[in-house]
């Protein structure tokens, strides 16, 4: 599949900003199933020089400051992107034997991050209803992927970027965000190397199918690293194995390593904030 | 004699003990009474830089240095200067190819459990070393083997208190240093410098970049700033234009061009890295990675502070540059290794185990010393996540003698060492630096950085060291950058109401010493207009003699008073802080002896009126004190500028509100009241020469507002204020200095057109136009206050974010 990605965010202050200094994640990178043909980032009011580096994570950094007054500055990231199917072996049995075979880079994906704390009880009490002492990883991934899906309510209105792990998981509710984040330290906490994705769905269905939550926005998954076979995304919110509808942005040990668009800005008191996004199939 | 330090030939403390023994009767003990009145004196201002309350630093400094010479410090040094350059390849690897990562030269999961490990350094390659500057804690065994306890990137503290106590030293005992040929220390603080301030034709600034006055090391901060001649700044002094850092100042924003970090790693760029920290700079990161600053040390190198690793150095030197470790670290067993986790449960309980957070700061504990109840809790932990934790059984110790008394005993010695990096990548070793000292062998160990003692360590050459000294003039009182409009704003504010607070303290205690002189007057008009002029200050009606003295304590003097003098006074600590290296010690001392007699007297709940007064006066003769200090010192500065402006300011808005209490509410004849008017405003000798009469409004009025002389009248200060104000630096204000300056014109000219005989009758009844124009000017000149704020303190203003990251 290909798509056209659009995403645009527009801040609107109260007073005029003198300065802002920004650093966006909003231009996807390639990965295994997923080939960006192209992608530009366009800012208003004009900013000549943006730089573009590569993190620890393979993602794309664009670093862009505004030194002139401005009372609006949007921020408009366009792409193309080629999705094919993901193709994995998931007959293939993997017995879980804890942290053992994972190799050395990768096991940064179990130690705990900003939001995502291992080892509350809450959490190794939830991971223990899966990860019995005989199960098989992707079977044990999967239920949970099932359980967060059919457990908890989808609620814009409830959270926000600090609502603790534990909170989402006594109250059952949150967006992608939480689930993801819950995902992870759940995972991690038993062991299971993990990462937070962030990126988009298709915004309207094909025929026949229904729309996914989190589409008209950034969305956020989790991949669950399988010794011998790779890297697999799960996505609770939709209860499914994201393939040819999710497209990938970045990824990290969780939201604070992929924040789509953060900055620092002097001036400015309130501001309003419109996002728009659009993930459409070209041709 | 018995000699501690078998490195050190017997004539060396032969000369040593001589010098303190048997000179002159008994010079050690006058020495280290001399020591310890030094750093006492120097303590005060050291309490008096942070909000902080701090252990006594008295009695810290032994008289007996720890001596090294030449050539055990020429092995010691060969060996630090290689740890560095191994340092230096460790991070290019660990931040860069990772090799190390890859082949299992590194645990991965050591690594990771590093909470020093900074994600966001990773590809930054910096265009200077990752070290510049680095504090050793080197340790010597029983068997006169050395080995390395810790190294600090992130805080390499103490260099402030080196030179501090050499400073001492020297000065106590300067002609033993040089007998013995002690070498200086100013060749270390050269390159120190010259990494900073790569070309000597730069214009560019060197900074301090400093956490600001809440941190306890804050003081040692000022102190190094101060004689490195660099500017203290903190996160908020700066900005970042165009990919350059910029100090925001007087005159505009200054490229800066070296920064010397004592911010941790993680709170340098809120922007990058740790959101939720207010002490960074946002865009920092970036210009460190364009090249566009010199930093020491480089966000990220932090990591080799944490004892995870130490236990492997070795071997990895040994991978990374194909030498053998000249100096090993503590052979610290990482507890993520389920072998190293067996010799430990081996070793249990006779083992140290520390956490992995930065050295030497971080959780450590004495296995054996715990209660069986805090043994389980500690393994559990462990067991929780044994990647972040380390064990090792004690290393004995070397033991040196320390003082005591008359007496001395044996202690355990830390050796803090400093090395600095030039921009060419030589590493220079600092031929001095402190030996901390513990009775107790674990905690000697453990905790370094909170010694019993300290010693000065000296290393002793062949010939007297004849470098020549960048620090000649170190004893003298240095103030402030050399080019004063690189003033930082925030400097500037704070000098400015440094100024007011002080004159409000000034003209309250005035106030109060009139009010308590005439409530003990036995005259019953002069205790009446006394109680008129406390009307002034405070609202209520007093009844008797006894309750008046009370309602003054609760009023003005106690701690709940608002706008009273211990408030007062926390301002003037608060501002005075914020500019620690524009104050010279004299003044700080000035201000410490405020503040300890302002709280004397907010205790004073019971005194009387005379012994209130008594007090009184000591805190006016030490307002006077730190005024006189600053006329004195800080002549033609832009900062003190700033203080002149506001204590003006405020003696002007002072005069007039009490003139015009006066005129709406005294008669001409209430002799008593007018003459009190005169006694606050400190001009009753001015009135009798000038006059030559009894007490009479209208003169009063010419004396307070008209006279162009006496400095306490309006017309002077408003002359004062006009031409501080057109003095100011011109550079990026445009029309706002324009505008300021018109304010301050049309208040002096005002006064200067102004006409005794339109403002009073002549029977000295004041007209109806006198009150208009005192409150004309009094809004004038909170409007010329709220101007100068605009016009050069607004960029103080803090950035914000944008999307809520971090908790």
């Amino acid at each position: 599949m290909k798509y056209r990605i659009r995403h645009k965010n527009r801040y609107q202050y109260d007073l005029p900003v003198s300065l802002c200094h920004s650093a966006a994640c909003l231009l996807p990178r390639d990965t295994l199933n997923q080939q960006v043909l192209s992608s530009r980032l366009i800012t208003l009011p004009l900013i000549d020089q943006v730089s573009e580096r590569v993190d620890l994570f393979g993602n794309r950094v664009s670093r862009f400051s505004v030194e002139e007054l401005h009372t609006e500055l949007t921020v408009l990231a366009e792409s193309e992107v080629e999705v094919r199917p993901t193709r994995v072996d998931t007959v293939r049995e993997t017995p879980w034997d804890g942290a053992q075979n994972i190799p050395a880079k990768t096991r940064l994906y179990l130690r705990p991050s900003l939001y995502v704390p291992i080892g509350q009880s809450e959490v190794c009490a939830l991971g223990a209803e899966f990860f019995t002492p005989s199960a098989d990883l992707l079977t044990a991934v999967e239920a949970l992927n099932q359980y967060i899906f059919h457990e908890f309510v989808y609620d814009p209105g409830f959270s926000d970027v600090e609502t603790p792990v534990g909170f989402v998981l006594a109250e059952k509710r949150g967006v992608c965000q939480d689930f993801a984040h819950l995902m992870l330290a759940v995972l991690r906490t038993q062991g299971v190397a993990a990462r937070y994705v962030s990126g988009y769905l298709e915004t309207d269905p094909p025929p026949g199918q229904p729309k996914l939550m989190g589409a008209d926005a950034s969305h956020a998954w989790v991949s669950v690293f399988v010794p011998g076979t790779g890297w697999i995304d799960f996505d609770p919110t939709n209860g499914l194995r994201p393939s040819e509808r999710h497209v990938t942005l970045a990824w990290g040990r969780d939201y604070a390593d992929v924040v789509p668009l953060k900055g620092l800005m002097t001036g400015g008191s309130q501001h309003v904030l419109e996002v728009s996004v659009d993930v459409t199939p070209a041709d | 004699m018995q000699d501690k330090q078998p490195s050190v030939n017997q004539a060396a403390w032969e000369t040593l003990y001589q010098a303190l023994d048997f000179d002159d009767g008994n010079q050690q003990a006058r020495w280290s009474e001399e020591v310890e009145r030094r750093l006492k004196e120097n303590g005060l201002t050291y309490q008096a830089h942070t909000s902080k309350h701090h252990k006594h630093r008295q009695g810290q400094l032994d008289v007996v240095p720890y001596l090294l010479d030449e050539g055990s410090f020429e092995v010691l040094a060969r060996g630090l200067q290689q740890r560095v350059r191994f340092f230096e390849a460790l991070l290019g690897d660990i931040y860069g190819e990772r090799h190390l990562l890859s082949d299992g030269s590194i645990p991965a999961d050591l690594l990771f459990a590093n909470p020093e490990y900074l994600v966001e350094a990773h590809g930054l390659q910096p265009q200077t070393p990752w070290v510049s500057f680095l504090a050793h804690d080197v340790i010597r065994d029983a068997n006169g083997q050395w080995m390395v306890l810790g190294q600090s990137t992130r805080a390499p503290a103490g260099l402030g208190y080196v030179l501090e106590r050499r400073l001492i030293m020297s000065r106590v005992m300067g002609y033993l240093l040089r007998r013995m040929s002690v070498k200086r220390l100013s060749g270390f603080f050269r390159t120190l410098r010259s990494f900073l301030r790569a070309d000597s034709r730069d214009q560019d600034l060197s900074i301090l970049m400093t956490p600001g006055q809440s941190v306890e090391s804050y003081f040692e901060h000022a102190f190094l700033a101060n004689h490195l001649d660099f500017t203290l700044a903190e996160g908020d002094d700066l900005t970042v234009r165009g990919r350059r850092l910029m100090l925001k100042t007087l005159s505009g924003l200054r490229p800066v061009s070296g920064v010397l970090r004592r911010v941790i790693d993680r709170d340098v760029d809120p922007l990058e890295l740790n959101a939720a920290s207010r002490q960074g700079t946002p865009g920092l990161m970036e210009v460190i990675r364009a090249g566009g600053v010199r930093m020491g040390n480089v966000p990220g190198s932090g990591v080799i502070d944490s004892p995870l690793w130490m236990g492997r150095f070795e071997g990895l030197c040994q991978k990374l540059l194909g030498e053998e470790l000249l100096i090993k670290s503590v052979p610290a067993l990482w507890l993520g290794d389920s072998e190293e986790r067996a010799e430990c449960e081996a070793l249990w309980p006779e083992v140290l185990v520390r956490h992995a957070a930065a050295y030497p700061a971080g959780e450590s504990f004495v296995v054996r010393d715990l209660s069986e109840a805090d043994r389980e809790l500690l393994k559990r932990r462990i067991e929780a996540d044994p990647s972040a934790w380390v064990a090792w059984a004690a290393i004995g110790l070397e033991t040196v003698q320390v003082v005591n008394g008359t007496t001395r005993d044996d202690a355990h010695a830390v050796l803090r060492l400093y090395t600095a990096q030039s921009q060419d990548q030589k590493i220079d070793v600092m031929p001095g630096g402190l030996a901390a000292c513990n009775h107790d062998l674990d905690w000697a160990q453990l905790r370094p950085n909170t010694p019993e003692r300290y010693k000065d360590l000296w290393v002793m050459g062949d010939e007297p060291d004849t470098q020549l000294s960048m620090f000649a003039e170190m004893d003298a009182v240095s103030i402030g950058p050399v080019d004063q409009s690189m003033t930082p704003s925030r400097v500037a504010d704070a000098m400015f109401w440094l100024g007011r607070y002080v004159e409000r303290a000034d003209a309250l205690t005035r106030l109060v010493r009139e009010v308590l002189t005439g409530l003990i007057d036995v005259r019953v008009e002069k205790q009446q207009a006394a109680q008129w002029l406390l009307g002034a200050q405070m609202m209520s009606e007093a009844a008797s003699y006894e309750d008046v003295t009370a309602e003054i304590h609760r009023g003005l003097f106690a701690k709940s008073a608002i706008g009273g003098l211990p408030e007062l006074v926390n301002s003037i600590m608060r501002n005075a802080r914020a500019t620690p290296d524009y104050l010279s010690d004299d003044a700080w001392r000035a201000l410490v002896n405020l503040e300890q007699m302002v709280m004397r007297i907010s205790v004073m709940k019971h005194a009387d009126a005379g012994r209130l007064l008594d007090q009184v006066d000591l805190i006016l003769m030490q307002l006077a004190t730190f005024s006189g200090l600053n006329n004195d010192t800080m002549s033609r500065t832009f900062a003190n500028r700033f203080m002149d402006i506001g204590r003006h300011l405020e003696r002007s808005s002072k005069t007039l509100i009490l003139l015009s209490y006066a005129f709406n509410t005294l008669k001409p004849q209430d002799i008593d009241q007018w003459e009190m008017v005169l006694e606050v405003t400190d001009t009753v000798m001015t009135y009798r020469r000038r006059f030559r009469t009894r007490l009479h409004p209208t003169a009063i009025l010419d004396l307070l507002l008209l006279d162009v002389e006496t400095p306490r009248s309006l017309s002077y200060l408003a002359a004062r204020l006009e031409r501080q104000v057109n003095s100011l630096p011109v550079q990026q204000l445009g029309s706002r200095k324009n505008q300021l300056q018109r304010l301050a014109f049309t208040i002096h000219a005002n006064l200067q057109m102004a006409q005794v005989d339109d403002l009073m009758t002549t029977q000295g009844s004041p007209k109806k136009p006198l009150f208009e124009s005192l409150d004309h000017m009094i809004e004038q000149l909170s409007g010329l206050s709220e101007a100068i704020t605009l016009a050069y303190f607004s960029h103080a203003d803090v950035p914000q974010q944008l999307v809520k990251v971090g908790r």
